[in-house]
């Protein structure tokens, strides 16, 4: 267990490492002059002598090695630089962002988990029954759904027309009802679909016909030998989710006018403020590895092939 | 094929429904200009925030502009990009997965741990990043949405060609003195080629959805435009008001994203795939 859990570490750190490499290098690549860019961040005319001056100063003319190692020891001990618009440190602004955004993203992720993976196993089981076509037919539409057009309906539908809940901002928990339910139909839409074909897959294996040849009974033979062996399944969809969620978080907060994470970095990519989507999006990938990291000791802990098998990774 | 086309056409009232929607679709994508009752461009002040009436079937927008003609001309800014960067994604793809799937490797190994490295990063993060720092517009999103699927795709396409290689035929077919190059154009990628095809066009709505969703984020096209995205974030400004204008380019790219959808599914269930 340890070994294997230092394997997926070390690979974590890595691809950690990749990226920091490759936003450090994006930023390079930008159009226009950093420093001219900071400049005009702070409110000063660029000119010749100032942006030469202000590149000594911040190290801009230095080599791209030796301004990548510089960044990258600041970025170690949690410094991630100041924002070129408002010149407060970006860990500071991230942070005092960062709590409507993870509310809004637990509580749909709770939403969509109790909905669909119930739903999705039941109607895999109830194969071809009215049910199950309703779901699966539901889960091609909720697929093809814009978020934001669905959001915008919502609104419509809850906030104007019939004016059950507010459409702007995250004052309190009535404002989180209409974003949590436009996320959990989109996200449980993908959730029913993957569950129920992972589903379906078990139930025509042959180690279920085998246990069916056996003259096991449903009653036995779904909970101990279906369920137990959707545990993986589920742990990847459900593991792996985070990526979606925060992408569909990042959507409805714009749509609803929510002060959060995902309203603040696409404000900060209008004013091209590299050091807060730097930050920002170091941070979300951040979460994202771990995450994959912890589904991974996941696999090991509820699937015993996991710790011979290989071609899982290759997948 | 004609006659395989056909059933699988008529088979069932979806796939036709589907298909003849998305044939009107590229018609009318491709006619636009023809074909649109109004100017989607020029400002007519004297008409509006109409209501959806028989001179507009779709309402007017906050500058008098008919909306039907302006989903129309949204065609071929809204759905021909998601085909085009898509088909893209196939050509990169099919040539460097078959490459790397046929002939193993060392430039396997390298393309393998290149393509790891893309598919870690989730898509949407890789195109927010990509157009964070080299700006908007549409050159920048196509180049994001280019970058983030094409690995995905790669290591399927490999895998495929791995399985393919493995088949009795291959091995007849070797026996017979194909190699190289000619077996992979014979025998190879026909062999793919439904799958391939298949997984395009399930991802179809996605890249759809990706690209308007970008736009109504105002990171992919800019205002004049009529692209769908772009649409439906005036609807939003205006939804108290002009509740219609946000709510028909929303259908059209619901509509179209469900018939590829369906058309996938179809496909899908065809070759057995998962």
């Amino acid at each position: 267990m340890l070994r294997y859990a230092i394997g997926r570490l070390a690979l974590l750190v890595f691809t950690l490492f990749l990226l920091t490499l490759f936003v450090f290098a994006l930023m390079r690549l930008a159009p226009g002059n950093p420093a001219a860019l900071l400049l005009q961040g702070i409110g000063a005319v660029p000119d010749e002598s100032l942006i030469a001056l202000y590149e000594h100063k911040w190290g801009l003319d230095q080599s791209f090695v030796q301004q990548y190692v510089t960044w990258l020891l600041e970025l170690l001990q949690g410094h991630l630089g100041s924002s070129f618009v408002t010149g407060q440190p970006v860990t500071k602004e991230i942070a005092s962002r960062l709590q409507p955004t993870l509310l809004l993203i637990a509580s749909s992720f709770i939403v969509t988990v109790l909905f669909s993976v119930p739903l999705g196993i039941v109607s895999a089981i109830r194969e071809n029954t009215l049910l199950d076509r309703i779901v699966y037919g539901g889960s091609v539409l909720g697929l093809s759904v814009p978020l934001y057009w669905l959001a915008i309906l919502l609104m419509l539908g809850f906030g104007v027309l019939w004016p059950l809940f507010p459409i702007i901002g995250s004052g309190s928990a009535n404002h989180y009802v209409l974003p949590v339910a436009a996320i959990s139909l989109i996200q449980g839409a993908y959730f029913v679909r993957m569950i129920r074909s992972f589903t379906l897959e078990y139930k025509h294996s042959f180690f279920m016909e085998a246990a069916r040849a056996r003259g096991l009974r449903r009653r036995i033979l779904y909970p101990s030998y279906l369920l137990r062996s959707m545990l993986i399944p589920v742990l990847t969809v459900v593991g792996t989710s985070f990526s979606g969620f925060f992408g569909a978080a990042v959507m409805i907060e714009n749509v609803f006018s929510f002060p959060g994470l995902g309203t603040y970095m696409l404000d900060m990519i209008y004013n091209r403020d590299f050091p807060a989507i730097q930050g920002c999006s170091l941070l979300v990938a951040a979460v994202i590895f771990v995450l994959n990291f912890v589904t991974d000791l996941g696999y090991y802990a509820a699937d015993p092939r996991v710790r011979l098998d290989k071609q899982r990774w290759e997948l | 094929m004609k006659k395989r086309f056909t059933s699988f056409a008529f088979e069932n009232k979806w796939t036709t429904a589907a298909l003849l929607f998305l044939t009107g679709l590229l018609i009318v994508g491709i006619l636009a200009s023809w074909l649109h009752p109004f100017d989607p461009y020029e400002p007519n002040y004297e008409a509006k925030l109409q209501h959806p009436s028989l001179a507009h079937p779709f309402g007017t927008d906050y500058l008098g502009r008919d909306l039907l003609s302006r989903v129309l001309a949204g065609i071929p800014y809204s759905v021909f990009p998601a085909l085009i960067v898509l088909g893209l994604v196939m050509v990169i793809s099919l040539v460097l997965g078959t490459l790397s799937g046929f002939y193993g490797g060392r430039l396997d190994m390298l393309l393998m741990s290149v393509a790891d490295l893309f598919t870690a990063v989730p898509n949407l993060l890789l195109t927010i990043v990509i157009i964070g720092f080299l700006g908007f517009g549409m050159e920048n999103v196509y180049a994001a949405i280019l970058l983030s699927w094409w690995a995905k795709y790669v290591r399927i396409i490999r895998g495929l060609v791995h399985d393919v290689k493995k088949e009795p035929y291959m091995l007849s077919s070797r026996v017979s003195g194909s190699f190289g190059f000619h077996a992979i154009r014979r025998h190879v990628v026909p062999n793919v080629m439904p799958q391939v095809l298949t997984l395009i066009i399930l991802d179809v709505s996605r890249v759809i959805l990706t690209l308007s969703g970008l736009s109504f984020l105002g990171l992919g096209a800019q205002p004049p435009s009529p692209e769908w995205g772009v649409m439906l974030l005036d609807g939003k400004n205006y939804l108290q008001i002009a509740p219609w204008m946000g709510f028909f380019p929303g259908l059209m790219i619901f509509a179209t994203a469900v018939a590829f959808q369906i058309c996938g599914e179809k496909l899908r269930s065809r070759f057995q795939l998962s």
